[in-house]
This record gives structure tokens, C-alpha cells and sequence, in this order.
């Protein structure tokens, strides 16, 4: 068959452009480190990449949620110890008041006490994270208890607790109302009631209430207990959602790495080929006018 | 018989190598000349005289020259160009659309996603400042995507489309090209003289107009070629050339290809226009674009922004307030107009997060908007989740470019084999020139010591007269 000149330079262009758009591509993949660096690469692949990195984006605001629920969980849990501990010390209050070895001085000390405990359970109620009370329910902006010049509380919070998503279409309460831990309607339990009781009582001296208020200051730490296993309960089931939000993280991780990681061993070989063949193409160039008559001619 | 026949022969010979090897220059000269056909000095004997002993040579004469033409192997390479150029041009606009779309650049799929988890933030923070205000942030940004996209991608359109325009006066300027090399042709077989050049230039004509647009070719015996559309409507008879010509969509203002009837009336011929460069630019303006990423990105758009106004309009803002609705309102064009209600953009308590006018510090609405991102939606009559059908537009681009390419790359494939073939009959090989060279040469100079020889003779003649 007639080998024309033309023909002999034009293939050798498309071979070498050919060549070259492959090392090319060999260099940004190891630039990159990523072996599928457009749709047109492995369209499944770089689909399988998209809905992965939304899904691990998704799920990072699940677990920005979940960290957000255990933060308030740690802050619920340490509201809880103290209110069970001011709730405790009303109690031996009460205690040594009721075994008469209150005088009259230290029996208006301990209604003083009793304001103070009145005082910073109300703080406690009022604790804010960030501008959020967390024991306001779902008017978070505002204080959900406020305290008279009687020493009477009263709950302008919500009942009703925000709702974040903490997984696809599963979402968890974000709080505690202060309702339900200050308040027990089911078993007649108000704590701030029973505390304005029992400061009235030291107030009036009226030994004859005490056993009925120790009874009822069993009852609100009792209530405070439940919260608090409540609330620690939650937490946990929080922290194995962190866990489980962890290990899904890391299977999103190597789902990508697995579809877009370039193996960089392979692609050192793929270059070093393909570099040794673009060589022996402009070698094989550069002495084709070797094997031409003109070179006889010479 | 004499001396002076001798010079004759000489003579003739020496111009005949001379035109043999002018012929050869030629060749060399036009070595990479795209479409040139080699040719050859056909040498024969000169006419035979009698004499007394039998019929003697008179030398050597140029009887013509040969062209190294394969006339199927043209056609055949015009009609594969068709199919070439046509690959080539989808390759090369599916891989433009690609680099727009692709998530790496384009960032749409996660995009989506930062504004919904914004919404569970709110959700999770409804009284937050700093979470509406990053909401807003992601809801700008979101529409700028969708803006930045759809721009990108019409901006390509209105490229393709000037492309078009400026393709069909490739066509006229082709044809007419064809039509002049006819009259021409037609009037050298008229009168037996040499076509050769003008029919290596016809085809080569040929072969560009099939890059554009597919035709159908014949030849008539006087050496006209008539050329025809797809679908028959005729470009050239002989030396007349019929006109192309494009004509605003009333619909969509993009150019549609008319042919020109003998009158000059125009006939739409755009959808039947069969293959080549035209026909690529033609169906990525209308189909690929148009009907396709387009408008997958404006059903996109169109989702999102209803779904979210809808939940949005009938939740309650912190103002207290209802029927406010959290993107603009748009015409038909959402991809393009996509952007955030000046209410919300200028003062983020605006963002109704709440179901109820007496718990504006609720966040049901931003749950639930929030929720969107993980639900089956209709998107272009297609129940999908967001980034599902997001990741499908990546799919589909991709499968695309990659089909193109591939297509593109086989259809050079088998181009490159005929032009072998094509080369291999007309193409010029310089060794083989060399050799002519040479071998002419040697002819030439052996016909001057011809005459040489035949003077001496003279000489001694005269000397014998002396």
C-alpha cells in the first residue's frame, strides 16, 4: 500500500495529540488525586458522589442537631442536681424547724433562705443558652418564670417543646418545658407553690404544716428526679445518634473515597507508559526523514 | 530516416521528461495540499513511420496526464463527514455544558442542601437572629446558582443559535462554490480539456458543504453534479445554486433554516436538515437546551420555589403576619428571575417559621420546609427528592458527553481510515516523486547526449564533404 508524506505527518499528529491529551489527563488526576474529574469520567460514579456529599450534608445538620440536644441535655442535668440540692437544703430546713430547734433569729433566717432557694430556682428557670431559655418551651426569646414581690411564680413559658429533626422524617424534642419540670398536675406537685408554702409557714411559725411540706418537698424532688432520668435518658439516646452519625460519616467518607479516589500507584505507571510511548513517538519522528530518499540524496 | 529525425526524437524526448518532470514538481510542491490528487505524465511512444525495413519509432510524446482519482472513495469520505462534524459539535457543546453544570463548578446539589439544613437550623433556633440571617445568605446564594446557571446555559443557546446564521452562509458560499466549479467542469468536458484540478477542487467543496449539513450528490454525464438536501430539496443543478436562508422563531426568536424555492419563497427545512454540523447546532439550541437542561433547571427551580412560598405564605412571620411568601413572585421564568422576597431580604424577622399568629416563636413552617429536601416531590412530572434529580441532571450530562465523545472519536476513526484509502490512491508520497525525479532526469539527459550524438554525426558528415 502507498505510504503519502501527508498522510504519515497527519497520523503522527493525531497519535501524538492522542499521547498527549491522555498524559495529560493522567496528570490532573494525580494533581487532583481523584480519578473521576467531570460527569462525562463515570456518570454513575459522580451521581453516586452528589447524592452522597447531600446526604452527608444532610446529615451533618442532623448531627448539628443531635449535638444541640445533648449540649441542652448537659445544661438540663446540671439544673436538675441543683434545683434536687436547693429542694434538699428546704428540706432539712424543714426538718429542723419541725424538731423545734429553730429560735426565733434563725427561723427568720431560714425564711430568708427560703426566698433565696424561691429566688434562684427561678434563675435556674430562667437559664439562657445563647438567646434561648431552655426551660421556656417554644417561647424561647422570653423568661418562662417570673417571681412577684410575693414570692409567687408564675410560668409564662410554653407547654409546648421545638421539634428539630434528628434523622430523615424522626425528630426529637430540643428541650424541657419548665412546666413539666417545676409543675405536676397529675399528682398535684407545684414546687414553687410548695416553697412559697413553706416560707409562709416559717413566716407565721406554724409548726403543725411542716410534715405535710416535707411530704410535698419529696414529692417535688421526686418529680425532679424523674426529669432528670428523663433528660439522661434522652442524652444517651442522643450520644448513640452522635455514634451512629459518626460511623455514617465515615461510610459516606469512603463511599466518595472508594468512587473518586484516584490509586495513585496505578496512575504513576499509567504516566510512566504513556511517557515512554510519547518518546518513542517524537524519536520515531524525528528519524522518519532517516528512512526517506532525500536522506540517500543527500 | 535521418540525422534530423535523430534531433527530432531528441528533442521531443527531452520535452517530454521536462513536462514529466514539471508534472512531478507539482506533485512535490502539493505535497501536504488537503485534497490534492497526484498526477502522472502519461508518456507514449510517438507515431510509427515506415521504412524499408519495417515501422520506425519517432520518440516519445505526452499523451495527457493521469489524475490518481477515486471518485466513490470522495463520496464516501463527503458523507462520513457529515456524520464527523455532526459528532464533533456535540462533543464539543455537551462538554461546554458539562463544565457549567457539573457539581464541581456549579455547586448546585449542595447548594440545595445548605439552604434546606438552614431551615432546620431556624427550626431548631426559630428566635435566632443569626439563624434567619444565614438563611437569607443561603437563599441569595441559592438563587444565584439557579440565576448563574440558567444564564450560562442561554447564553450557550444564543451562541449556538448565531452559529446557525453564520453556518447556512457556509452552505451558500459552498454551494455557489459548486455551482461556478460546474460551469466550469461542464464546459471543459464540452470542449476534451483537463477538469482534473477543478473536480479535485469540487470535491473538496463537497466534502465541507457535507460537514454541514447532509446531502445527497449525483454527477450527470456532462460532469454537472446536482446536489440535494435530506430531504430533496436541490442546493445545485449544474451551474444554478439555490439559497439557505434563517428566519426568526415567532415563538422562541431563534433561527429557523429555509430553503429558498426558484421564486424565493422560503420553506422551513429546519427539522429535516438529516445530520452534519447544522443539524448538531440545531438540536442542542432546541433539544438538549431548550427542552432539556433548561428546562430541567427552570422544573427545578419551579419546585423549590413554589413548595417553599406555599408552606411559607401560610405560616406566620415574627411580625405576626401571614401571606408572605419567602422567594419573589416570578413569570414562568424561575431559574432565571430566582430571588428572595424583598421583605425577607430586608429584615429577616419576616421568615415565618411559625404555624400560628399567637406562637411567633414557633418553628413547625421551618420544619416542615426543612423536611423538603428529604421528600419525594414532583419535579417536571417526575416524583424524585431534590438532590435525586439533581444528581440525574449530572448523570444525564455526563452520560451525553461521554456518548459524544465516543462517537466523535470513532466517527475520526473511520474518517482517518478512508482518508488513508483516499491518500493511498491520490496522496503524494515524496519518495516516489524522488525516484520519478530522478528517473526523469536521467531520461532528459540522456536525450540531450542524444543530441549530442546526432551533432557529431552532423560534424563528421560535414567533415566527409570537406
Amino acid at each position: 500500500m502507498r505510504v503519502p508524506d501527508s498522510m504519515r505527518y497527519n497520523l503522527f499528529m493525531l497519535r501524538t495529540n492522542r499521547v498527549k491529551s491522555g498524559i495529560d489527563r493522567v496528570q490532573e488526576q494525580i494533581a487532583t488525586q481523584k480519578k473521576v474529574l467531570r460527569p462525562s469520567d463515570d456518570p454513575a460514579a459522580f451521581c453516586t458522589c452528589v447524592r452522597v456529599s447531600s446526604e452527608s450534608s444532610l446529615y451533618k445538620q442532623f448531627g448539628s442537631n443531635v449535638k444541640k440536644i445533648r449540649m441542652y441535655g448537659t445544661m438540663y442535668d446540671t439544673c436538675f442536681t441543683t434545683i434536687n440540692e436547693r429542694l434538699a437544703t428546704a428540706k432539712e430546713i424543714t426538718i429542723s424547724y419541725a424538731s423545734g430547734e429553730l429560735p426565733d433569729s434563725l427561723r427568720n433566717n431560714a425564711v430568708d433562705q427560703m426566698k433565696d432557694i424561691i429566688e434562684h430556682l427561678v434563675t435556674l428557670g430562667n437559664t439562657v443558652i445563647g438567646d434561648d431559655h431552655i426551660f421556656a418551651g417554644k417561647k424561647g426569646n422570653m423568661p418562662p418564670f417570673q417571681l412577684d414581690e410575693n414570692y409567687s411564680v408564675a410560668f409564662v413559658g410554653s407547654s409546648d417543646v421545638a421539634q428539630v429533626f434528628v434523622d430523615k422524617d424522626e425528630t426529637e424534642e430540643l428541650g424541657i418545658s419548665g412546666n413539666s419540670v417545676f409543675y405536676d398536675g397529675d399528682k398535684n406537685v407545684n414546687i414553687f407553690k410548695t416553697l412559697k408554702g413553706l416560707m409562709e409557714t416559717l413566716e407565721n411559725d406554724d409548726p403543725s404544716q411542716t410534715s405535710k411540706y416535707i411530704k410535698e418537698i419529696d414529692d417535688c424532688m421526686d418529680l425532679v428526679s424523674r426529669n432528670a432520668a428523663c433528660n439522661a435518658s434522652r442524652v444517651q439516646q442522643m450520644e448513640v445518634l452522635a455514634e451512629e452519625d459518626t460511623t455514617r460519616q465515615a461510610g459516606f467518607s469512603k463511599i466518595i473515597s472508594e468512587t473518586t479516589d484516584a490509586d495513585l500507584a496505578q496512575l504513576a505507571v499509567e504516566y510512566n507508559s504513556l511517557s515512554t510511548i510519547y518518546q518513542a513517538l517524537m524519536s520515531s519522528m524525528s528519524k522518519m526523514e532517516d528512512l526517506s530518499i532525500l536522506h540517500y540524496l543527500k | 530516416m535521418g540525422i534530423t529525425s535523430l534531433m527530432n526524437i531528441a528533442k521531443n524526448s527531452m520535452l517530454a521528461q521536462q513536462a514529466a518532470i514539471q508534472v512531478t514538481s507539482n506533485n512535490i510542491a502539493n505535497v501536504n495540499t488537503e485534497g490534492y490528487c497526484r498526477q502522472v505524465a502519461d508518456l507514449r511512444e510517438g507515431s510509427l513511420v515506415p521504412a524499408e525495413f519495417g515501422l520506425l519509432g519517432t520518440g516519445v510524446r505526452v499523451a495527457g496526464l493521469v489524475t490518481y482519482y477515486d471518485k466513490f472513495l470522495e463520496t464516501s469520505i463527503a458523507n462520513k463527514n457529515t456524520d464527523l462534524q455532526q459528532q464533533n459539535a456535540e462533543a464539543a457543546y455537551f462538554s461546554r455544558i458539562e463544565t457549567v453544570i457539573s457539581e464541581d463548578n456549579s455547586n448546585l446539589a449542595a447548594t440545595i442542601t445548605d439552604f434546606f439544613n438552614a431551615w432546620q437550623a431556624l427550626s431548631a433556633d426559630p428566635t435566632s437572629y443569626a439563624a434567619r440571617n444565614d438563611l437569607v445568605t443561603k437563599g441569595e446564594n441559592l438563587s444565584r446558582i439557579f440565576n448563574n446557571l440558567y444564564n450560562d446555559l442561554s447564553n450557550l443557546q444564543m451562541e449556538i443559535d448565531k452559529s446557525v446564521e453564520g453556518e447556512v452562509g457556509e452552505v451558500n458560499r459552498l454551494s455557489t462554490g459548486v455551482a461556478d466549479l460546474n460551469g466550469k467542469i461542464i464546459a471543459m468536458n464540452a470542449t476534451n480539456g483537463e477538469d482534473a484540478d477543478y473536480i479535485n477542487e469540487r470535491a473538496q467543496l463537497l466534502k465541507e458543504l457535507s460537514g454541514k449539513i447532509r446531502i445527497t450528490a449525483f454527477e450527470d454525464q456532462a460532469g454537472g453534479l446536482t446536489v440535494q438536501t435530506a430531504d430533496g430539496k436541490t442546493l445545485v443543478d449544474r451551474s444554478t445554486q439555490w439559497n439557505l436562508s434563517t428566519q426568526p422563531d415567532p415563538d422562541t426568536g431563534f433561527r429557523r433554516i429555509a430553503w429558498e424555492d426558484g421564486s424565493g419563497n422560503p420553506r422551513d427545512i429546519t427539522d429535516e436538515v438529516g445530520g452534519g454540523k447544522i443539524k448538531a447546532l440545531v438540536d442542542m439550541r432546541d433539544g438538549h437546551l431548550q427542552n432539556g437542561f433548561i428546562k430541567d433547571l427552570d422544573g427545578l427551580a419551579k419546585t423549590i420555589v413554589t413548595e417553599v412560598n406555599t408552606m411559607h405564605a401560610l405560616g406566620y412571620n415574627q411580625k405576626g403576619k401571614t401571606d408572605v411568601t419567602f422567594f419573589r413572585n416570578m413569570g414562568d421564568n424561575f431559574a432565571g428571575d430566582m430571588g428572595l422576597n424583598a421583605e425577607v431580604k430586608t429584615d429577616v424577622r419576616n421568615i415565618a417559621a411559625a404555624s400560628a399568629s399567637t406562637d411567633t416563636t414557633g418553628n413547625d413552617v421551618a420544619l416542615k420546609i426543612a423536611s423538603l429536601v428529604t421528600q419525594r416531590l414532583t419535579i417536571n412530572g417526575q416524583a424524585t427528592t431534590l438532590t435525586s434529580y439533581v444528581s440525574n441532571i449530572m448523570g444525564k450530562i455526563g452520560e451525553f458527553t461521554k456518548n459524544a465523545e465516543q462517537l466523535s472519536e470513532q466517527q475520526q476513526s473511520a474518517m482517518t481510515m478512508m482518508e488513508r484509502q483516499r491518500e493511498g490512491v491520490s496522496g503524494v508520497s515524496i519518495d516516489e516523486e524522488m525516484s520519478n525525479l530522478i528517473k526523469y532526469q536521467y531520461a532528459y539527459q540522456a536525450a540531450a547526449r542524444l543530441i549530442t550524438v546526432a551533432d557529431e554525426m552532423f560534424t563528421d558528415l560535414l567533415g566527409v564533404i570537406e
